[in-house]
């Protein structure tokens, strides 16, 4: 079996494995370059910190309080904001369910929703691949 | 507050409150919903709140109150709405052109808050395992 990245599709490991992405507002176009860590433990597509989320503006395409998702962790239930908003990563320019906390920090994750898109390759503590491989 | 009594207005376009019940009557609502969904609207966008006594007290409220207004319209569930300063701006089959909407809405007057969903999706709750779980 043959698996064949982009070299810039390639990073050296630093502290953990994350995903380059441009998370862009729907509604006004503002964007910003981020960095998520990829999370298996996570089933949707991307998590921001508030901060993040404010800066965006992403509470100009959110989805109504009632359907905001609620997690439950090892430490109960946590309820998240959600809205929709356009990203670009390796292999794919789509919009993306983006949440953060309703109360509290957060941070930026790329969970197993958005990874199904993506071939990704951890070796070992030494560089990672992301992007959009094909297995041959 | 709503009452039965009536206000008498003089001097009202009457070629605008034409239109304004042809919309009321093409969504199937009474004109008066319609106007008290216009003055909450307006109030919101010209002072950014509601006094507190009158049911909806900030931008996102009144957002959230015409989304549960939306869901429960037989003829919008399973579809796309975009819902900014307490109105529906969008609705239509696919949320691209539903936020291609909100995009001209915005670009005409910015708004603080908006609503892009489909309706009728319920509150998930999703299990988050323990792939974000950090050693201090």
């Amino acid at each position: 079996m043959r698996v064949v990245f982009n070299n810039s599709d390639c990073y050296v490991y630093d502290k953990g494995f994350a995903v380059p992405f441009i998370l862009a507002n729907l509604v006004t176009g503002e964007s910003a370059d981020l960095r998520g860590a990829i999370d298996t433990g996570f089933d949707g597509d991307l998590m921001v910190d508030s901060e993040t989320y404010e800066r965006l503006n992403l509470r100009l395409s959110e989805r109504p309080e009632s359907e905001f998702p609620a997690y439950r962790t090892f430490s109960g239930t946590i309820l998240f904001k959600s809205s929709l908003a356009r990203v670009t990563m390796p292999g794919r320019n789509s919009m993306a369910e983006v949440i953060t906390p309703v109360s509290g920090l957060g941070k930026i994750l790329v969970g197993r929703r958005a990874l199904k898109n993506l071939t990704t390759l951890l070796h070992k503590a030494e560089r990672y691949c992301v992007g959009d491989a094909k297995i041959e | 507050m709503l009452t039965e009594e009536g206000i008498y207005l003089k001097h009202i376009d009457r070629a605008k409150y034409r239109k304004l019940k042809a919309i009321a009557a093409e969504r199937g609502i009474p004109v008066y919903k319609l106007l008290n969904e216009a003055i909450a609207g307006y109030i919101v966008s010209s002072k950014g709140s509601i006094p507190s006594g009158e049911g909806v007290t900030s931008l996102e409220e009144v957002d959230n109150a015409k989304y549960r207004e939306a869901s429960e319209t037989p003829s919008l569930k399973g579809r796309w709405v975009g819902i900014a300063r307490g109105t529906i701006v969008a609705t239509g089959d696919d949320a691209e052109s539903v936020v291609g909407r909100m995009r001209e809405a915005y670009s005409k007057s910015a708004f603080r808050h908006g609503i892009v969903t489909r309706v009728g999706e319920a509150r998930e709750e999703r299990e988050w395992l323990a792939g974000s779980i950090q050693q201090q």
